[in-house]
């Protein structure tokens, strides 16, 4: 089975094809326009996309050799509502000019499972952070489409905060490639900046503030942001090199502390990453000495792209019915969710 | 005649036809008010316009309203427009949205095809219609109504006019009593009179640029020439 998936939730415009042996071809157009304004504007990302569709999906299928595939996968959601839609409609159109069984893809699902697009991939049940510049979670992936959340963030995603890091050292956009490059000739013990506790060792008092955790594993990376701010404005602010080594250090702290808790909590010793900051180089390392059974995809697989949306969509094809052409894109929804939820 | 698929999501009411280009009379055609998921609605009405064919007639090409219209709109109909005709190896015709609009009408009058641009703007041009193409008067603008408005009697169309419909009719305007349908029949119509073109070349006409603002701090960072603008 020939699976393509589409993939425009955010900045890239992303085809991939997937056959049983893997991937077969993974094209991705990058849009850099989005870095004079510091961040993603959605409206310009929209644009681009119907700009980079059709390329896109003639270079997958070309590289592939394939002529048609069997099935057609998009995603549908989370995202930027306006890029998703213009992914989803290209898709659905794909699949019925051609007669073909269609999928509405979960980002957050596809950077989930995208370690299985690689040998060797864990098996079920394993545990898996994705971490990028919108989403921050660790899950406890029980199989295909049975996912738990064991701990997210309450405030900002990890990427994010590279991103805010990022713009008040003036390192342009965006933030987590920058930041890992400098962060790699500094001093990690530099700046003593703070390293959110689990819910459960704090006093009771600082406990009430924290309302919006659902998890006593979840995790805050706006204080930490905010602590750099107030060493970049002290009276001896430190060198950029030394101040990123630092925030990433912390970072990387509490990321593979929450993966260190949830593995002795729930006895899962095989731990997945995926996401544009599941590229960064210190975390790999980290979770690679952590002691689990490390699945680091490949750094070009863990930002978005066409071929861990095609993963799903075979996944699932192979284990139950194509979704209605009537799929409509969503802003929220958690993996494991119906679509229609 | 070769058949065609004709797509508008350039307004709220959307819509799709299966006919012959050139013929104003489509074999089959769906429309629908569609404010929000318009997608949804949309891949469903797909499947039953491609139904249309009959058992060996091929798709020859996709007509497609490139705009101006509501953003989100347009990239709703040019992705489904561009998917049908990648997957079929067929061209697009790409037609504005306004000039589609105009050629509902096909008498020799004066036309003003308007479409709501929210911000108390319209797109707007004027044409001389008649049998053929519509003869553009000047471009497509993105003006207040009061600026789009021709000297003496016109006929105005689109769902600009209806949402304008009294300041239309006080400036000597007449609503088409079609205004806000999407104009199916007029895109198979001047379909065949436009030229067509490879899908990867076709280009949305937006007409006015995105709300997309530099941050001030940023902007006034670079004014100082601080700071660097990385991509990776």
């Amino acid at each position: 089975m020939i699976v393509l998936g589409i993939e425009t939730s955010c900045d890239e415009t992303a085809v991939g094809v997937v056959g049983p042996e893997g991937v077969l071809s993974d094209v991705i157009h990058s849009q850099d326009m989005h870095a004079e304004y510091g961040g993603v504007v959605p409206e310009l990302a929209s644009r681009a996309h119907a700009e980079k569709l059709v390329v896109s999906v003639r270079a997958a299928l070309a590289q592939a050799g394939v002529q048609r595939p069997d099935v057609i996968a998009a995603t549908a959601g989370p995202g930027l509502v306006g890029a998703v839609l213009v992914g989803l409609c290209h898709g659905k159109a794909l699949a019925a000019t051609w007669g073909l069984p269609f999928f509405g893809v979960n980002h957050l699902e596809a950077h989930l499972l995208s370690p299985l697009l690689d040998q060797p991939a864990p098996q079920f049940p394993f545990l898996s952070l994705v971490v990028s510049g919108g989403h921050t979670a660790l899950y406890l992936a029980h199989g295909l489409g049975r996912y738990e959340v064991v701990a997210q963030t309450i405030d900002d995603a990890a990427g994010e905060a590279y991103d805010k890091v990022a713009r008040m050292l003036d390192l342009g956009y965006p933030g987590g490639p920058v930041v890992d490059r400098l962060a790699a000739t500094g001093d990690p013990t530099a700046v003593a900046l703070p390293r959110p506790r689990p819910r459960a060792e704090l006093p009771q008092t600082l406990r009430r503030g924290l309302s919006l955790a659902r998890s006593d594993l979840d995790m805050s990376f706006s204080g930490l942001k905010t602590a750099v701010g107030a060493a970049l404005a002290g009276p001896q602010p430190p060198s950029p090199a030394d101040l990123c080594a630092s925030f990433q250090e912390a970072v990387v702290d509490v990321l593979c502390d929450r993966i260190s808790r949830a593995a002795q909590r729930t006895g899962v010793r095989r731990i997945a990453i995926g996401g544009g900051v599941a590229a960064n180089g210190r975390l790999r390392a980290r979770v690679a000495a952590l002691g689990l059974e490390a699945f680091l995809p490949p750094r070009a697989r863990c930002t978005d792209n066409g071929a861990m949306i095609a993963n799903v969509g075979r996944l699932r094809a192979l284990s139950g019915p194509p979704d209605p052409l009537s799929l409509t894109a969503r802003a929220g929804w958690p993996p494991g969710a119906e679509p229609s939820a | 005649m070769s058949l065609a698929l004709a797509i508008d999501c350039s307004a709220p009411e959307i819509g799709l036809a299966m006919g012959s280009l050139g013929d104003p009379r489509p074999r089959w055609a769906w429309s629908a008010r569609a404010d929000r998921g318009a997608d949804g609605l949309l891949g469903p009405a797909l499947v039953e316009a491609l139904a249309q064919r009959a058992a060996g007639e091929a798709l020859q090409h996709v007509i497609v309203a490139v705009g101006p219209g509501t953003f989100t709109g347009l990239r709703v109909g040019l992705a489904t427009a561009l998917g049908v005709a990648l997957a079929a190896e067929v061209p697009v015709i790409p037609v504005c949205s306004l000039l589609a609009r105009a050629a509902q009408i096909t008498d020799e009058v004066d036309v003003l095809a308007l479409l709501d641009g929210r911000k108390q703007r319209m797109y707007g041009a004027s044409f001389r219609c008649g049998p053929g193409l519509p003869l553009a008067r000047g471009p497509v603008a993105d003006l207040p109504l009061d600026a789009l408005l021709p000297a003496g009697h016109f006929v105005a169309v689109g769902e600009g006019a209806v949402v304008a419909a009294a300041r239309v009719e006080a400036a000597g305007g007449r609503v088409h009593p079609q205004a806000s349908a999407p104009p199916l029949g007029a895109l198979l119509r001047v379909g065949a009179l436009l030229p067509a073109m490879d899908p990867a070349a076709v280009e949305l006409r937006y007409v006015r640029p995105p709300d997309a603002v530099v941050p001030a701090a940023l902007a006034a960072r670079r004014a100082l020439g601080v700071g660097t603008t990385t991509s990776t």
